[in-house]
């Protein structure tokens, strides 16, 4: 099957005066740019500095005070067992939800796409997307309103059927709150991601699935052979952002819903950054977790990015 | 079109500008001392504007009634920050951090005033203090033992009464359905628990009662008179630490019944007779049980159960009736860690503050006799009317006799703030509650090391290794494994996270104050 691609015309760039001039002539396209930039220059770039307290003794009381230190903070903080197990966390509750949480989107938009009623297809997408916009504290004030073992709407019900035995309980049970953790937060964001699918699917030329029909293609062979291959890129970009994503496990979240029961298996980087940083005034140690982090979660996006310029170019950020 | 492309370009730097100036100035954050904030008048009629930053539950209105009474009566214009006890550590080292200090707080940890008094961070008192004759009536010569103040210059104010001990709350009407007598031990304390839990002590047919109500979410009250038992301090902010027999002063962890403490406390979750919740559900939920039948006994300072909350949060009809245990240990004695002044909370100015004298002026009004019936009782003839203020009895006027609609309109929630050497509450406890208090106090026998001297170790890693020793506790309660293999671990992890150091820096300061 060969496709006709269209040749876009350039950027009709004027000559004279370069670049400036075109700035000029289009000053409102670069005016509506100017907020975004604003926002990455303040909010991105500025604080930037404050890395420097990685590499110093600092203390809040006094910053004016502060030495260098050089690396002192980072052989400190590797040597720390609660810093070990907030990385061995961090990466194992990630992992899950890149396996878990990514798949389940493309899965969902493409069971969504095939819905033939308008409605009941509306519906749908709306249920999915309605959990991204609750809190997860009120989440966790919903999870606890259903797990818990004394007085839990699951309680409720193994009462009802006359149940009296003991229930588990999620919240406060090691082996079980790790599933908790992924699980929430794939009904939560599930449907976010799905939209994004959907809205690449609306994309895909509707000639290309009649063309199929006639070639005799099923459901299966239209999915397999035209709408996966035409998400590929999108599949590729949003998994570049997950992947980027990896050493940040869902600080919102985590803080939420844990507790000192399960500390030890859910203590992440950023709930670890947060206790040492503004509990306990470690402020120095914090941000040389906080860099390790960053820079291991800009390597794994570059490396991603590496990988998917060799599979597909199209589909790579730089 | 051009006239729309300009008005376009106008809006959006209009917007920027607005969306730039808000982030760099942030005046509805309410954090703000009055360094950024306020500005005292020069015509000395003007009200001084004060902010403060009150640690507790309850929210009410900057509008509330409390508030501006107390406005009126010391001539200032107040803007409170709430904060609960949980976060209060995170968000005082959010705002040293940003040198936006309130102008009156609260610090929690001795070493924290010390770093902030030598880093020129709170304001000297020491010419205010001089002429407030309710802190001089209350706090008297004592208060230059506190560590702040030793050299003679006024920097701390603390509660001039000392905390409410622990008891442990047992309702009576739920004894005499389930047909046991009020516990003495900790044996006969599982029973009860274990008749509150599985006897249907409610009479409602249906499993849902639970013996022991608790939760450690923001405190430790709840496990206190269990651990005392144990010969082990405790109070509300956690483990108390212990002296080792070679004399280092270490985490109450290793106190040496730390394990069959824990052991009993597994039993209790074990047997289910224990709130399965404790690790998980919020101090208010936990109340919420009690107040609406579904624990029987309930570990704190009896002030909140038979008396604050007695009887308008009590959801049940008849209101349950309680009566307090004494729980002895393997020793045969029931005891709670002694109590030691209250140095803190301590309460500060900050040095931010640009009238300390109304900041003192406040405070002082704050410990005075009418003042702390103000912020205890509500505005009498509003909230309260005396029937005999002499003998402490006074009746509610509704709406209030409602806690959740008298908390809204600010009764009770800054009367913790800084309390005078007999507060209203203690004058005004009904009989039954004032025999609970005194029971409380004369159970506080335990000898801990109460130290009150700043050191680096106790900056550095205390707050991390308080959060460890929470941890630890849950996890070695609700722990299927080896007890005794989980424990060491434990306190490998408490020494590798600092403990070592703190043990050193701890004992090093215990002996210094001898």
């Amino acid at each position: 099957m060969s496709m006709q691609v269209k040749k876009v015309k350039p950027l009709d760039i004027p000559k004279k005066g370069g670049f400036l001039s075109y700035v000029k002539s289009e000053y409102m396209l670069y005016l509506l740019m100017v907020p975004g930039l604003l926002y990455f220059i303040i909010f991105k770039y500025i604080p930037m500095y404050g890395v420097s307290i990685a590499f110093q003794n600092y203390n809040i009381f006094n910053p004016e005070n502060s030495t260098w230190i050089g690396f002192d903070n980072f052989s400190k903080l590797i040597s720390q067992v609660g810093f070990q197990r907030a990385l061995y966390n961090n990466i194992i509750i990630s992992i899950q939800k890149l396996i878990i949480g990514f798949p389940i989107p493309i899965i969902l938009s493409l069971m969504i796409n095939e819905i033939n009623s308008r409605y009941y297809k509306k519906f749908v997408q709306t249920s999915v997307i309605l959990p991204n916009f609750v809190s997860w504290v009120v989440i966790n004030g919903l999870m606890f309103a259903l797990f818990s073992p004394s007085m839990g709407g699951i309680r409720e019900i193994a009462n009802i059927i006359g149940y009296a035995g003991d229930l588990p309980n999620l919240l406060t049970d090691k082996d079980s709150f790790q599933a908790v953790i992924v699980w929430s937060h794939v009904w939560k964001n599930a449907g976010m991601g799905t939209i994004v699918y959907l809205a690449a699917l609306m994309g895909i030329d509707g000639q290309l699935y009649e063309a199929a029909v006639m070639d005799g293609a099923g459901r299966w062979r239209q999915l397999i052979h035209i709408t996966l291959p035409c998400l590929k890129s999108t599949i590729i970009v949003l998994l570049m952002f997950r992947v980027g994503e990896v050493m940040y496990a869902g600080f919102d979240q985590i803080f939420a819903i844990t507790n000192p029961m399960v500390n030890s298996v859910a203590d992440i980087i950023d709930t670890f950054v947060y206790r040492v940083g503004l509990e306990n005034k470690q402020f120095a140690l914090a941000t040389a977790a906080g860099l390790f982090q960053s820079v291991i979660g800009l390597m794994l996006v570059l490396i991603t990015n590496a990988i998917a310029k060799k599979t597909d170019p199209e589909s790579s950020m730089i | 079109m051009k006239k729309i492309q300009r008005i376009a370009s106008a809006l959006l730097i209009a917007a920027m500008v607005l969306a730039v100036s808000a982030c760099g100035n942030s005046p509805s954050n309410g954090n703000e001392g009055s360094g950024a904030s306020g500005t005292i008048g020069t015509n000395s009629q003007d009200p001084a504007e004060l902010s403060i930053l009150v640690v507790g539950d309850n929210t009410p209105p900057d509008t509330n009634s409390v508030l501006k009474e107390v406005e009126a009566k010391t001539n200032t214009k107040m803007k409170v920050t709430y904060v609960s006890l949980a976060d209060n550590a995170s968000k005082l080292n959010t705002l040293i951090a940003a040198r936006t200090l309130p102008d009156i707080f609260s610090v929690m940890t001795i070493s924290d005033a010390e770093q902030m008094k030598q880093n020129g961070m709170l304001a000297e008192l020491t010419e205010y203090v001089g002429t407030s004759s309710s802190i001089k009536e209350n706090l008297g010569d004592v208060i230059t033992s506190h560590p702040l103040n030793k050299d003679g210059k006024i920097y701390a104010l603390f509660n001039a009464d000392h905390e409410y001990a622990q008891n442990m709350n047992i309702r009576t009407d739920w004894l005499k359905k389930v047909g046991k007598e009020m516990p003495t031990d900790l044996d006969s304390l599982y029973d009860v628990l274990y008749a509150f839990t599985y006897n249907d002590p409610d009479g409602n047919g249906k499993d849902d009662t639970i013996g022991l109500g608790a939760s450690i979410v923001g405190n430790w009250n709840n496990f206190t008179s269990i651990l005392g038992a144990y010969g082990i301090a405790a109070n509300n902010v956690g483990l108390r630490p212990t002296q080792l027999d070679d004399g280092t002063v270490t985490t109450g962890m290793k106190n040496k019944n730390f394990l069959e403490a824990i052991k009993y406390f597994r039993k209790l979750y074990k047997a289910g007779v224990m709130d399965p919740d404790f690790a998980a559900i919020p101090t208010m939920d936990s109340f919420g049980k009690l107040w609406n039948g579904k624990v029987g006994a309930f570990d704190f300072q009896c002030p909140g159960p038979t008396n604050n909350w007695m009887p308008s949060r009590y959801t049940e009809n008849p209101v349950p009736t309680f009566d307090f245990a004494e729980i002895k240990g393997p020793s045969g004695v029931a005891a709670q860690g002694k109590l030691y002044p209250s140095y803190t909370p301590t309460v500060v100015v900050s040095s931010q503050c640009k009238d300390s004298a109304a900041a003192v002026r406040l405070l002082d009004f704050f410990v005075s006799e009418d003042g702390n019936a103000l912020l205890r009782l509500g505005v009498e003839g509003t909230h309260f009317n005396w029937l005999d203020k002499q003998a402490g009895t006074y009746e509610i006027i509704k709406p209030y006799d409602d806690s959740t609609t008298s908390r809204n309109d600010g009764v009770y929630v800054y009367s913790e703030f800084l309390k005078p050497k007999i507060t209203t509450e203690r004058r005004t406890l009904n009989e039954l509650t004032k025999r609970g208090v005194a029971m409380a106090d004369d159970m506080c026998t335990i000898e801990w090391p109460f130290i009150y001297t700043s050191f680096d170790a106790d900056i550095n890693y205390g707050a991390n290794l308080k959060n460890i020793e929470k941890e630890v506790f849950c996890q070695l309660v609700s722990s299927k494994g080896d007890l005794e293999k989980e424990y060491k671990e434990a306190i490998a992890r408490w020494e590798s996270e600092g403990g070592k150091e703190w043990e050193k820096g701890a004992t090093e300061a215990y002996n210094s104050q001898k």
